[in-house]
């Protein structure tokens, strides 16, 4: 009995180094699966792989993605992905780490399926000191970088790349897709900054720090957060000291994303006269924000609008 | 620069000796040399200060052109920012825990059943609880480490125990794709709660299935091994091998593997919001001796409890055909024998509003059923019993917490226990608690909790507690 129990466990061991073989090789015809933590990039897999990615958000636009659940389904999502792309920058400590211990090989960082958008664009409000005491900081900077859309094409550009060497004979595709996709982003974006250039300098609060990057890319001017800390809720006193600094110099509007509460902004925008606006946050964050390019469309309009009211 | 101090101060105490020798002796000509020196060096200090002004002007336009372009260049093949918890040190966390506890009753003991050193009700009055220690990295890119210690204050001073240590693959080590093998000591796959820290609990105290059939958890030493199917549908198999010394086994020897376990669970989503998981899990292994937590059998501190416990359980056989011996060393009741443990749990989950951020439901429920095949000997003053047993005793909790705002949380939770069926008791011990808690952020938590506990016929109890949990350093990803 002892012997036979040495043997099975002797011979468990001795398997271990050869075990690298491959055990379910892909077949071609199958598409390739990416892993996005955010609907953006879910949406920009999309974009670029057209019908030969099979693109999967762990979050939707109503989840503040900081604070999902290591699911089951995500586990069997991750595990069967041949792609991760996500915002990075600690944005989805809480719960990506269970899930890639799960994963491939060829989704752990450093390796091809391991796209992390913070890692490719330059980040913004990057601390200079880290403790706890400041809220829930990001050491590498804040990781909200899809909101200026030249991130968008940055990181669309180093996809296509990737998925190109993930599925080698569709390399042309990609790169065709990404040159499409490019084009008519790149237009988009001029339009963009053009309708919105009457928006430059105005004062905004927001809720939470998510809007840091559409304010840069803008030029808008943050003037208040209504969480006293990142991550910590609005407290009372918070509230009550930005309305006074409010009071003596407005802002335009009051912003927040579709999982925000509403409590704290629509408490100030009765306070202040200001009006507290949603903005879709991102692709799938109101009705008409179906992809990248509504969403930017959406956003730019929601904030003119307000804009045009407060005349 | 540094030539030039070095040659300032050299020559100064070389002058030294000289110095009694009249000032104002230098001639013309060495007037002449200094100030061509001073010249020199103010040159020297301009040509510096140009440089350094012209690398500024570079640096400040290549930031301009960084922020403009939005792009950085890409020097390896897979750019990668330096994350700051991967660095060659480990990660460092620590876990704070404290707590105040108020008991109606003088006994917490469970009748009819033997309980470990772990699963006893905790102290009363101020008392620190645990302060946990963890330390975890890769090994290289084939293993990752990880140790839990375990700092606990039982009064009469500070034990330390080592809760996890183990080393587990990662992808990069060559398994097929979800498969994963940890050795070592850790905190096994068994049941939802066993794998969970118990600073993640959503109580202050673990259920009294928990209690009485696992010690608080079961972490002996050993391997598993986990695979998470190629499915679309999440389905995890796996098993392992232990070396049987920790409650409900204990008194391993020799080579022999004696606990062995194997499990299976489902999960999924329904909708976007909520999403469940079901497993069974089975433990089996040999006891031998087993009186208290970690196979302290001899030295169980408790013992006397132990034997209260079981006072009303056992008829009075009179068997006094052991040695003198036995009785010292087995100075409370003792099981030997083959232990087998089934377990199911069950876990919900669901945010109303979506973001669990906000509002949140979890439900929780675990039902355990033992079956043991042995010998329980018990010592009555001089008198050593023994009684051979051969049957099951069952058990489950089920909770349900509500976070109704971001820091604020309520829950309640229903523990039940069936007492061995030969045991003689009629009570069945069961118990309620209500919690609620505070959290300021993922790293702190405050939290009261009242349970009326039912343990025996005459035995009711009511608790008072009040606990802190703040975790400090590095803190890993919770798992589901």
């Amino acid at each position: 009995m002892n012997i036979l129990r040495f043997a099975v466990i002797t011979a468990f061991f001795a398997v271990l180094p050869f075990s690298h073989i491959p055990a379910f090789a892909a077949s071609d015809q199958e598409k390739v699966k990416v892993f996005a933590c955010e609907p953006e990039w879910a949406a920009l897999a999309q974009e670029i792989g057209g019908d030969k990615v099979e693109a999967f958000s762990a979050t939707s636009a109503v989840q503040n993605p900081h604070y999902i659940r290591a699911r089951p389904s995500l586990i069997s999502k991750v595990r069967n992905a041949d792609l991760l792309l996500c915002s990075g920058a600690s944005l989805e400590i809480g719960w990506l780490p269970i899930l890639l211990q799960k994963a491939s090989s060829d989704l752990q960082p450093g390796s091809i399926g391991h796209l992390i958008a913070a890692h490719l664009v330059t980040m913004l409000e990057v601390p200079v000191v880290v403790d706890r005491s400041m809220g829930d900081i990001h050491p590498e900077g804040n990781p909200h970088v899809h909101l200026n859309p030249h991130n968008l094409m940055t990181v669309g550009k180093t996809l296509a790349d990737r998925l190109s060497g993930i599925d080698p004979e569709n390399a042309s595709f990609y790169k065709d897709n990404y040159r499409d996709f490019s084009s008519r982003f790149r237009a988009a974006i001029s339009r963009w900054e053009s309708e919105a250039a009457t928006l430059k300098g105005k004062p905004v609060v927001v809720h939470h720090q998510t809007f840091v990057y559409l304010i840069d890319w803008l030029g808008m001017k943050r003037v208040g957060t209504l969480e006293p800390k990142p991550g910590i809720p609005p407290t009372t006193s918070h509230l009550k000291n930005l309305l006074r600094k409010l009071r003596s110099s407005p802002a335009d509007v009051i912003i927040r994303t579709p999982y925000d509460p509403d409590d704290a902004s629509e408490w100030l925008s009765e306070k202040t006269g200001t009006r507290a606006v949603v903005l879709p946050y991102t692709v799938g964050g109101d009705e008409q924000s179906g992809d990248l390019f509504a969403l930017f469309d959406r956003t730019i309009a929601l904030l003119k609008e307000t804009y045009r009211v407060n005349r | 620069m540094n030539i030039l101090r070095f040659a300032v101060i050299t020559a100064f105490f070389a002058v030294l000796p000289f110095s009694h020798i009249p000032a104002f002796a230098a001639s013309d000509q060495d007037v002449e040399a200094l100030k061509k020196e001073i010249q020199e060096m103010k040159s020297e200090y301009e040509n510096r200060i140009l440089k350094m002004e012209e690398k500024l002007a570079e640096m400040e336009t290549e930031a301009s052109q960084a922020k403009t372009t939005y792009s950085k260049s890409k020097d390896s093949v897979y750019p990668s920012r330096a994350i700051y918890n991967r660095n060659l040190n480990p990660s460092i966390g620590a876990i704070l825990g404290g707590r105040f506890a108020a008991f109606s009753s003088d006994e917490g003991e469970i009748p009819g059943f033997v309980l470990g050193h772990e699963g006893e009700r905790g102290a009363e009055g101020i008392s620190l609880g645990e302060t946990e220690l963890n330390l975890s990295t890769s090994v290289d890119h084939k293993f990752y480490g990880h140790i839990t210690t375990a700092l606990a204050d039982h009064g009469d001073g500070v034990e330390i125990e080592l809760e996890e240590a183990y080393v587990e693959t990662l992808p990069g080590f060559g398994l097929p794709t979800g498969a994963t093998i940890r050795m070592g000591r850790a905190f096994w796959t068994l049941g939802y709660m066993n794998e969970h820290h118990a600073h993640a609990d959503d109580f202050a105290d673990r259920p009294l299935p928990y209690r009485v059939f696992l010690d608080k958890a079961f972490n002996d030493t050993g391997a598993q091994i986990s695979y998470v199917l190629p499915t679309d549908f999440y389905v995890e198999a796996g098993g392992g091998i232990f070396r049987g010394d920790d409650f409900p086994f204990a008194g391993a020897e020799g080579s022999d593997i004696n606990s062995f376990s194997a499990f299976l669970r489902v999960g999924g989503d329904i909708g976007g919001n909520s999403s469940w998981r079901i497993g069974g899990y089975l433990l089996d292994g040999e006891a031998s001796g087993r009186g208290g937590g970690h196979g302290h059998a001899h030295e169980d501190e408790h013992a006397h409890e132990d034997e209260h416990a079981h006072e009303d359980e056992h008829a009075h056989e009179d068997e006094h055909g052991h040695e003198e011996n036995l009785e010292e060393f087995f100075a409370a009741s003792m099981f030997t024998g083959n232990t087998r443990l089934y377990a199911i749990d069950f876990r919900y989950t669901w945010a109303p509003t979506g973001n669990s951020r906000q509002k949140e439901v979890l439900l929780q429920g675990e039902y355990f059923w033992r079956d043991e095949e042995g010998v329980y000997t018990l010592a009555e003053g001089d008198e050593v019993h023994e009684e051979h047993l051969d049957g099951g005793s069952h058990g489950w909790y089920a909770q349900g917490v509500f976070k109704f705002s971001p820091k604020w949380r309520i829950g309640t939770r229903y523990s039940q226990l069936y007492s061995p069926e030969d045991s003689g008791i009629d009570h069945d011990p069961y118990a309620v608690a209500v919690m609620g808690d505070w959290s300021n952020s993922e790293f702190s938590r405050i939290r009261l909790q009242y349970n009326y506990e039912k343990l025996g016929e005459d035995l009711s109890d009511n608790q008072f507690l009040l606990q802190y949990i703040m975790s400090i350093g590095a803190h890993a990803a919770h798992k589901y």
